[in-house]
């Protein structure tokens, strides 16, 4: 546990480092914020305000804002390229001698990586959240338990997100390139995750191919709990489908593992 | 014979950057899907706020409208992306390296060079695309094509590349004082995406400001406004001859500005490792 412990401690601090390219980067990634409220606002102006499937203008814009918050969980910037790289260039090599897990420590940089982000990241998303609550565009507080819920479901999207990236960069054991095959699955899951529109607004049967993927818990899904969307029972359900999606793609990992290092051929490192 | 000389110079560097990318087919193809996809992901997105919204104009655009200005958008940020993308990004690389040296001692004019040199060929294949959708929005509407709204057209359409290129390229410049500027790139697409909307819905201090200072929006709307036809009902900004001229103002004024930053910013450059 302690050699854990110290990975984790190595890569916070190494990613401290970067804090002034984070702040830069803060600004950027509102700007969508802006032009999906004028958007919005214009869309709803010519229905006097009336909800489009369940939505109003303010809990649209506080749907876009905790997309922001939950794709803050479950996105993994660089994890499935940095593992699909270490296969290639032999880099895995120097896990294999030691006694490490791959994966257990991959997890704990990730756990810094996001630590990290929240401790830089948890002001600038207050200032708007808080901004857009005194302009009154954002949802009114959903209570505790399901705020609780909510928490939960945040930790259940990083897990998710951790799964799904891993997955994919696994696949480097098999493709020498698989650049553009996550640009595919980041564009792809940029609509399917709910990222770009609410899934609820989605025709009917396209929602029924989307909402039955796993895609939806890395966004769609935390922020729909904050909103008040589902029942308790309906809650349950869903958290029982997310838990099964998880176990699966995690035994998925696992076996793409060990399948992949028998073909591993430790090139370079 | 001075022209003749450049058109032979660009001739050689497109074919071999030609060559060179038939060299790496999968990757062309993988590249141009997503490419596509992308585009085909924004039609789907107001696509759905329409069928949601009983098919109502937004601030004014009808769908169809909203249609043609994305693309619109697509046509100009493809040929800006297939002619000076990739040398903008590289710039700082070429400072940071040293690699600018090759091109200062060549005996062409070093902007040209600097700016010209590659080309991205994956973005050819989306033109098409755009075209077919210009072609099918612009059916919808019945836009009326004479000679002289299609030359504006591809002016505005040539107007909104050069000042998206000479924006990137002024950006891009600032690496001859800080070295490294690798934001330019994440901030390219927020860009890109701010600019396929209807310039309408935004409030006029926003309008203003994003059409005179930093014209992103008069880049993809003005075009797109040029050749929609006036509809009964219209509420949406209405094409007019001064919007022409503005854009191509804008565009020869960046040409002119960049080009000087350019040569003041030699000046500070310092080859490197060489």
């Amino acid at each position: 546990m302690r050699k854990y412990w110290t990975a984790f401690k190595v890569s916070l601090s190494e990613r401290l480092v970067y804090r002034f390219n984070f702040f830069a980067g803060v600004f950027v990634k509102f700007l969508p914020l802006v032009t999906h409220f004028f958007l919005w606002r214009a869309v709803f102006s010519t229905r006097d305000g009336a909800p489009i499937a369940g939505y109003t203008l303010s809990s649209m814009m506080a749907y876009y804002m905790l997309v922001h918050v939950a794709r803050s969980f479950s996105s993994m910037p660089n994890l499935a390229r940095t593992t699909a790289t270490e296969i290639r260039d032999g880099e895995l090599n120097k896990f294999l001698i030691r006694p490490i897990d791959y994966i257990v420590y991959t997890l704990c940089l990730r756990m810094a990586h996001k630590l990290c982000y929240y401790l830089m990241a948890c002001l600038p998303f207050a200032v708007v959240i808080t901004w857009l609550i005194y302009s009154g565009y954002f949802a009114p507080w959903p209570g505790w338990e399901t705020f609780l819920w909510f928490l939960f479901s945040l930790f259940m999207a990083f897990t998710m997100g951790f799964l799904l990236h891993m997955m994919f960069g696994l696949l480097g054991f098999w493709l020498l390139e698989i650049n553009t095959l996550l640009f595919l699955y980041f564009m792809l899951g940029y609509f399917f995750n709910g990222h770009m529109i609410p899934l609820d607004l989605l025709p009917d049967w396209l929602k029924g191919i989307v909402m039955n993927l796993p895609f939806k818990y890395e966004a769609y899904f935390p922020v729909t709990v904050y909103l008040g969307r589902y029942t308790r029972d309906q809650l349950l359900y869903e958290f029982g489908i997310e838990a099964l999606w998880i176990i699966g793609i995690f035994a998925m990992v696992k076996i793409l593992y060990h399948r992949g290092l028998k073909r591993y051929g430790a090139y370079g490192g | 014979m001075f022209l003749t000389r450049y058109l032979r110079i660009y001739f050689a560097m497109a074919r071999n950057c030609l060559v060179r990318e038939m060299s790496f087919r999968g990757h062309f193809l993988i590249t141009v899907a997503s490419e596509t996809l992308w585009f085909a992901l924004q039609i789907v997105f107001f696509e759905v706020i329409f069928m949601n919204n009983d098919g109502k104009p937004i601030a004014g655009w009808t769908k169809y409208e909203v249609l043609f200005l994305l693309g619109t958008q697509h046509l100009i940020t493809q040929f800006f992306e297939l002619v000076f993308f990739t040398n903008c990004m590289d710039i700082s690389d070429q400072i940071r390296t040293g690699g600018l040296d090759f091109i200062l001692t060549k005996p062409v004019n070093s902007q040209f060079l600097l700016s010209l040199r590659k080309l991205n060929f994956n973005s050819v294949a989306n033109i098409p695309v755009a075209l077919a959708i210009l072609g099918y929005a612009g059916y919808k509407l019945g836009v009326h094509l004479t000679f002289s709204n299609l030359l504006v057209y591809i002016a505005l359409v040539g107007c909104g590349v050069l000042i998206l290129y000479n924006t990137l390229f002024i950006m891009a410049l600032s690496a001859f004082w800080v070295v490294r500027n690798q934001s330019l790139f994440e901030l390219w697409f927020p860009v890109r995406n701010f600019a396929s909307y209807p310039i309408d819905m935004y409030p006029p201090s926003f309008k203003f400001v994003l059409t005179f200072v930093f014209p992103i929006l008069a880049v993809t709307n003005f075009p797109a406004m040029a050749l929609m036809p006036l509809t009964s009902e219209m509420n949406r900004s209405v094409f007019n001859p001064t919007h022409a001229w503005f854009v191509a103002g804008w565009a020869i004024g960046m040409l002119v500005v960049g080009h000087f930053i350019f040569r003041f910013a030699l000046h500070h450059y310092r080859s490197a490792s060489s």
